[in-house]
C-alpha cells in the first residue's frame, strides 16, 4: 500500500510530536522505573508506535549477566486482544496514555513477570546470537522471520517468545553499554517500519540519558545524604564539647570557690576553737579579731559569686553607649590621674546597643581596668562604631602587653598572671558578649600594648 | 633534746598564724614561708625536719615546690595540707609523706606530724 505525500507529511509529523512527548516524559523523573515504564509505554502505546511488546534487560559485564528488569504487552492472544480493547474504548491519547499506563501500573502483566525472571550468563551465549550481538556490536537488529526453528535469542526468552519482527537494541549509556530493549509486533503483526525502528532508536537513546541521569542523581542525593549526616554527626559533636567545655569550666569555678571559701572557714574554725580554750583576754580579743576578718573575705567571696549570677541577661534595654561609657571612666577617673594616663574616647552621640545595660558595664570596666593594671604610664583608647549589625567597641592601651603564647588564653577562666589575679576578667566578658551572640578579639603586642575589640548587638 | 624544726608554707597569713601558733603549742619550732620561692630557699639554708605545705600558691604553685624541695633535699618528709581534696589522685603529690586535706579541727595534722616526727 503506498501513501499519498500528504499521508506521509502526516505520519512523520505525529512521529515527531511521539517523540518529543516520550522523551519529555521521561526527562521530566529521576525515577529509574518510570523512566523504564514510560519508554516501554512509549513504544506499545497503541496509535504510537506500533510495537505490541517491548522489554528492558540490564547488562552487568563485570558479572557477565543479562537480566530481565522490565516488559511490557501481552503474554498471549487472548490477553493481547483484551488490553488493546479496553485503550481503545477508552480512546487515550499518547500523553495521557503515559501517565495512565504509569497511575494504572499497565506493566504489570503476565510478560514483564516472565521478563524479570530471566537471567542469562553473557559468556555462554553463542557469537552469533543476537543479544551477545546487540552488546559486541551496539546497534539495532530488526529481525523479520525468526521462528521457533531458526531462534535465535538466548534460550530462556522462549518462555515470552511468539514467531514475530523483532528489533533488538542496546541501552546506551555515555560510558557503555548498559541493557539490551526489545520489542516485537506479536498477535497484530503489523510491519515495523523502518522510521518506526528510527524513532525507537531515538527514544532508546533518550531513556539511556535519562538512566545516566538518574543513576548520578542517585550517587549525589546519597553523597548528599552522606554530607548531611556527616554534617549533623559534626554538629552533635559540637553541643557534646560545648556542653562538656562548660560542664568543665563549672567544675573549675566550683572548686575555685570551695578553695576560695574553706581557706577562710578553716581559720575561722580554728581561731574559734583557740577563743573557746582560751583564758587569757588579750589573745581572745586578737583572734576574735582574726575571726572578723576572714569573716569579711567569705562576704567579698560571695559577693563574687553571685557576679556570676549575673552572666546571663535578663534586661534587654537599648543602652546609649556614650553614657555607659563614661559611667566606667568616671569610676576611673582617679586611677587615671594617679598613673598620669591620657584617656581618649572616641564614641558617636547616640550610638545604641542592645543589651542589659549592668552587664556592658562589668565588660568595659573589665577591659578598662585591665588595660589601667597593665601600665603606669601611657593611654588608653576607647572608640566605637556601627558595623552592621554589630556595634563594634575597641579599648586600646600601650600598656605591657600580652606574650603571643598567651593571646588564645586570656578568655579561659582562672587564666592570669597578675598576683592576685583571679583571672575571671575577659572569662566573663566573653561569656556576656558570647551570650548576646556577639564576638570578642584580642590583638596585643609585648610592651607595645593590646586592643580588645568586642561586637555587640546593634 | 632539742625542739623539732617545722617550715610551714602558706600564703593565707592568718591561716599561717594559726597553724604556727598551733604547732608550738605542741612543741615543735615552726618557721613560716609565704610562698613556694621563698620556701626552697628557706630549706637551702636552714635544717628542717618536716615541710608542711599548701598547694595552690601564688608565683610558685605547691606542686612545683615539692619538686624543687625533694630535688634538694631527697629525704625531707613533706605533708601536702590543702583545701583541694582531688590533688590526691596527682602522681606528683604521692611523693609527699601524706596528704590531708584542711579542716578546722587541727587534731588529724597535729597527728600525722607527731607520727612523722617519731613522737607519740
Amino acid at each position: 500500500m503506498t501513501k499519498t505525500f500528504e499521508e506521509k507529511c502526516r505520519f512523520l509529523n505525529y512521529e515527531l510530536y511521539l517523540l518529543h512527548t516520550i522523551s519529555k516524559a521521561i526527562k521530566g523523573t529521576f525515577n529509574e522505573n518510570t523512566i523504564l515504564n514510560l519508554m516501554l509505554t512509549g513504544l506499545t502505546a497503541n496509535g504510537a508506535l506500533g510495537l505490541s511488546r517491548a522489554s528492558v534487560f540490564y547488562y552487568e559485564s563485570e558479572k557477565s549477566l543479562i537480566y530481565g528488569k522490565a516488559g511490557i504487552g501481552p503474554i498471549d492472544e487472548d490477553e493481547a486482544f483484551r488490553i488493546w480493547k479496553d485503550l481503545d474504548r477508552n480512546n487515550i491519547p499518547v500523553e495521557s496514555y503515559l501517565q495512565y499506563a504509569v497511575e494504572n501500573k499497565l506493566a504489570i502483566q503476565r510478560y514483564p513477570e516472565k521478563i524479570s525472571d530471566i537471567a542469562i550468563n553473557f559468556d555462554e551465549l553463542p557469537p552469533e546470537n543476537y543479544f551477545r550481538r546487540v552488546i559486541a556490536e551496539r546497534r539495532i537488529f530488526h529481525v523479520t522471520d525468526m521462528n521457533e526453528r531458526n531462534f535465535n535469542l538466548p534460550e530462556q526468552l522462549r518462555t515470552v517468545f511468539v514467531p514475530s519482527e523483532i528489533i533488538i537494541l542496546p541501552l546506551l549509556s555515555s560510558k557503555s553499554v548498559m541493557g539490551i530493549i526489545m520489542a516485537d509486533n506479536a498477535f497484530h503483526y503489523n510491519p515495523i517500519e523502518e522510521s518506526t525502528l528510527l524513532l525507537v532508536s531515538l527514544v532508546t537513546i533518550q531513556t539511556g540519558i535519562a538512566l545516566e541521569n538518574s543513576q548520578n542523581h542517585a550517587v549525589i542525593r546519597r553523597q548528599l545524604e552522606e554530607l548531611r549526616e556527616l554534617h549533623n554527626s559534626m554538629e552533635n559533636l559540637q553541643a557534646e564539647l560545648i556542653k562538656k567545655e562548660k560542664l568543665s569550666t563549672i567544675g573549675k569555678m566550683a572548686s575555685y570557690f570551695i578553695h576560695e571559701i574553706k581557706n577562710p572557714l578553716v581559720t575561722i574554725g580554728g581561731f574559734a576553737k583557740r577563743i573557746t580554750e582560751s583564758d587569757n583576754i588579750g589573745t581572745i580579743k586578737r583572734d576574735a579579731g582574726i575571726v572578723f576578718k576572714e569573716i569579711k573575705k567569705l562576704e567579698q567571696i560571695l559577693g563574687k559569686l553571685s557576679g556570676f549570677a549575673l552572666l546571663s541577661p535578663s534586661k534587654i534595654e537599648r543602652v546609649n553607649l556614650i553614657e555607659v561609657v563614661g559611667e566606667v571612666t568616671d569610676f576611673f577617673e582617679l586611677e587615671f590621674s594617679r598613673k598620669h594616663l591620657d584617656i581618649h574616647v572616641d564614641v558617636p552621640e547616640n550610638l545604641y546597643i542592645k543589651v542589659e545595660k549592668v552587664q556592658i558595664l562589668e565588660v568595659l570596666f573589665n577591659l578598662v581596668s585591665n588595660s589601667v593594671e597593665s601600665m603606669n604610664a601611657g593611654s588608653i583608647g576607647i572608640s566605637a562604631v556601627m558595623e552592621h549589625p554589630f556595634v563594634r567597641i575597641s579599648v586600646k592601651d600601650t600598656g605591657k602587653g600580652i606574650p603571643e603564647e598567651n593571646i588564645s588564653r586570656v578568655t579561659e577562666p582562672f587564666f592570669s598572671t597578675k598576683t592576685g589575679g583571679f583571672g575571671l576578667g575577659l572569662f566573663i566578658v566573653a561569656n556576656i558578649i558570647e551570650n548576646y551572640g556577639g564576638r570578642l578579639e584580642v590583638a596585643s603586642v609585648e610592651k607595645q600594648g593590646t586592643t580588645v575589640t568586642i561586637y555587640l548587638p546593634a | 633534746m632539742s625542739k623539732k624544726k617545722i617550715l610551714l608554707v602558706e600564703d593565707e597569713e592568718n591561716e599561717s598564724l594559726l597553724y604556727k601558733e598551733e604547732l608550738e603549742k605542741e612543741g615543735f619550732e615552726v618557721i613560716s614561708s609565704s610562698n613556694g620561692a621563698d620556701a626552697v630557699e628557706k630549706i637551702a639554708n636552714e635544717e628542717c625536719d618536716l615541710v608542711i605545705l599548701d598547694l595552690q600558691m601564688p608565683q610558685m604553685d605547691g606542686i612545683e615546690t615539692l619538686g624543687k624541695i625533694l630535688t634538694k633535699k631527697r629525704d625531707m618528709p613533706i605533708i601536702i595540707y590543702t583545701a583541694y581534696p582531688q590533688y590526691k589522685n596527682q602522681f606528683l603529690t604521692w611523693a609527699a609523706d601524706a596528704y590531708l586535706t584542711k579542716s578546722s579541727d587541727l587534731g588529724p595534722l597535729k597527728r600525722k606530724v607527731k607520727t612523722i616526727l617519731g613522737e607519740k
